[in-house]
């Protein structure tokens, strides 16, 4: 399968800097906006989260106007002799993949979500519904903090089982690590050396993540007295 | 005065107004339904003519045995009809007793067993009797819970306590009850095998999960990092290297002269050992939905540290996570089929060996649809029985 793409033109060193500059302001807009809403009790109108847009654009459009050539260009599949050239590919082994464990592990995280909204009590909804949120806002600031308590956990573990579960493409002969080291294996024959990496790397890997998630989790902590 | 407590009216809908509000409600609904429904004619027409011209499902028929019990051997195979009579027996009588709360397992039950009996007569199979046996049995024992008194009910909760223990005799055998003669866990095989590490693994990891949760909790620090230690370790690495390690280094580590127990068993403890962490993170999650307040009201009525957990805080925590908890155990359930890669037969095994068979060629799409159908029915009745308890536990109503 293939899709159009983008590849980077010669011009592409020269904007990196313009592209810096405009991630720095980004940062700095975000720092600004803290620090006044911190002093202010009201919420910021909305016309104050507009910078995000305007000043990136206002610098990229300094950009253009130095640099004549586009940093990107696009690149779309052209059909020349047999085959397609250029564009992204995306073979049929990854695509499999990548929409079995889309679809895979989305029912499982489906239940997960589930128990942490049906584990918040009735009454938060209907005590946000009466305070005049809309569903929408209940949702999103009534129960969704209230229910990622009891969902990080479990989703954690199926983050996990998601990228162990990336082993099973040596079942569509899709190379991935463990194919790569069963191959290593058989021109080797250093088997338990060889286990010791793969076991580290998902080790490394999984550590990793529920790291991050246990930070999350610590964040998101029922707050008492 | 006593307020009168009262359910609001359960709405009833017939069939035809049920069609009429779900599908038919408005003229893209109407549209959609009649969509969804060329889809499927599309989609399902060629299927279900293979299934019923083209299919070879003798494959199936004369391997039947061989799939749901692998090797054991035949001539004790009424050990298996036995506990199966005796589920029978006891989902019948609990079905007289408690009624409403064990109605949809039993029927489920009767469903199968019915079921079962036409498959294996559409199938030329001799355990259509065997079947319709056992769901005698069941209306028998149903009959017989509605007519015992109500003193009835205790003995029904441990029996059905004594009934896993009893099936793990049945089927195992002992060296000291002459007339059940043991049978090594090394021919146990198909759906047997499959449905007893599921079963042996889930109700042991359970509450080892809980205490590691408790643990990751506590405020010692040797036992939770421990227990953080133990559960990272555990979720980090896959599944299969836990079970190559049960399968070829506990034998290795074990003394000189001390034989290693069977590979289900190591199986079996690898199962539990991996799954204990992943219960762990999930009773993790709703022990942090319960809120200090809790403690504090069971303390100041005076309840002790084990008392608070096992009646204020364990039963909040469980109940959150009741689909969390399923989602293990159904994962648990398809992950037995990996224990084909350490040298046992379960069902998937079984059906690539069935394939191998020189008469059986080419009927892979037979095989495997047989086997889907098969994880398919069990993971359905795990999620039926996730929903009852859920309702009956009310999540999400209060």
């Amino acid at each position: 399968m293939y899709l159009p793409g983008f590849e980077p033109t010669p011009a592409f060193n020269s904007w990196r800097i313009y592209i810096w500059i405009a991630l720095v302001s980004l940062a700095i807009i975000w720092l600004m906006l803290r620090l006044i809403q911190n002093r202010s009790e009201l919420p910021l109108p909305l016309w104050a989260y507009l910078a995000y847009i305007v000043v990136p654009i206002l610098i990229l459009w300094v950009g253009f106007v130095t640099q004549p050539e586009p940093p990107l260009k696009a690149n779309l599949p052209v059909l020349t002799g047999l085959n397609f050239r250029g564009g992204l590919r995306l073979t049929p082994e990854f695509a499999a993949l990548l929409f079995g464990l889309v679809v895979y592990t989305g029912a499982f995280i489906a239940e997960v979500v589930r128990a942490g909204i049906q584990a918040v009590s009735r009454g938060q909804v209907e005590a946000a519904r009466s305070l005049g949120f809309t569903g929408a806002q209940a949702l999103h600031l009534i129960i969704f903090p209230q229910a990622l308590r009891v969902i990080i956990p479990p989703l954690t573990s199926q983050y996990l089982n998601l990228a162990k579960n990336s082993s099973l493409a040596i079942a569509i002969g899709y190379p991935d690590l463990f194919s790569i080291a069963g191959t290593v294996i058989n021109q080797t024959g250093a088997t338990i050396e060889v286990i010791v990496i793969i076991m580290l790397s998902y080790l490394s890997m999984s550590l990793f993540t529920s790291l991050l998630m246990n930070i999350y989790n610590s964040r998101m902590r029922l707050v008492e007295r | 005065m006593t307020a009168i407590e009262m359910q609001p009216p359960r709405l009833i809908l017939g069939p035809v107004a049920w069609l009429r509000k779900n599908l038919f409600s408005t003229w893209y609904n109407v549209l959609l339904t009649f969509l969804a429904l060329g889809l499927l004619y599309t989609l399902l027409r060629p299927a279900v003519q293979w299934s019923l011209t083209e299919a070879r499902w003798g494959v199936i028929s004369a391997n039947l045995t061989l799939f749901m019990v692998g090797q054991y051997p035949r001539d004790q195979l009424w050990r298996v009809w036995l506990s199966i009579y005796l589920l029978g027996a006891l989902l019948g009588l609990s079905w007289g007793i408690w009624k409403h709360a064990a109605r949809g397992f039993a029927l489920i039950a009767l469903g199968a067993g019915l079921a079962f009996a036409v498959i294996g007569l559409l199938l030329n199979s001799n355990v259509w009797i065997n079947w319709l046996l056992s769901v005698g049995i069941l209306l028998g024992f149903y009959a017989l819970g509605r007519i015992l008194p109500a003193r009835g009910r205790s003995i029904l909760t441990l029996a059905w306590l004594l009934y896993f223990p009893l099936v793990i005799l049945l089927i195992a055998g002992s060296r000291f009850i002459p007339f059940l003669s043991p049978v090594p866990t090394n021919i146990w095989g198909g759906l047997l095998l499959t449905l007893m590490i599921t079963i042996i693994a889930n109700v042991v990891s359970l509450p080892l999960g809980i205490l590691l949760a408790l643990g990751r909790r506590s405020k010692l620090p040797v036992v939770r990092y421990f227990s953080i230690g133990y559960i990272e370790l555990m979720r980090g690495v896959p599944l299969v290297t836990v079970l190559f390690m049960a399968y070829l280094l506990v034998p290795l580590f074990l003394p000189l002269g001390v034989r290693p127990p069977d590979a289900v068993i190591r199986a079996i403890v690898g199962f539990i050992l991996f799954e204990a962490a992943y219960q762990a993170e999930n009773v993790r999650g709703g022990l942090q939905a319960v809120g200090r307040g809790q403690y504090e009201a069971a303390q100041a009525l005076g309840l002790s540290g084990p008392l608070t957990m096992s009646f204020i805080i364990l039963p909040q925590a469980l109940r959150a996570v009741i689909p969390a908890i399923f989602n293990s155990f159904i994962s648990l359930f398809k992950d037995t089929s990996l224990v084909a890669i350490i040298g046992l037969f379960d069902i998937l095994r079984i059906g690539r060996s069935v394939l191998a068979q020189s008469e059986w060629l080419g009927t892979h799409r037979e095989v495997f649809l047989f086997a889907f159908f098969i994880y398919w029915g069990f993971n359905m009745a795990f999620t039926y029985g996730s929903r009852r308890m859920e309702e009956a536990m009310g999540v999400g109503r209060r």
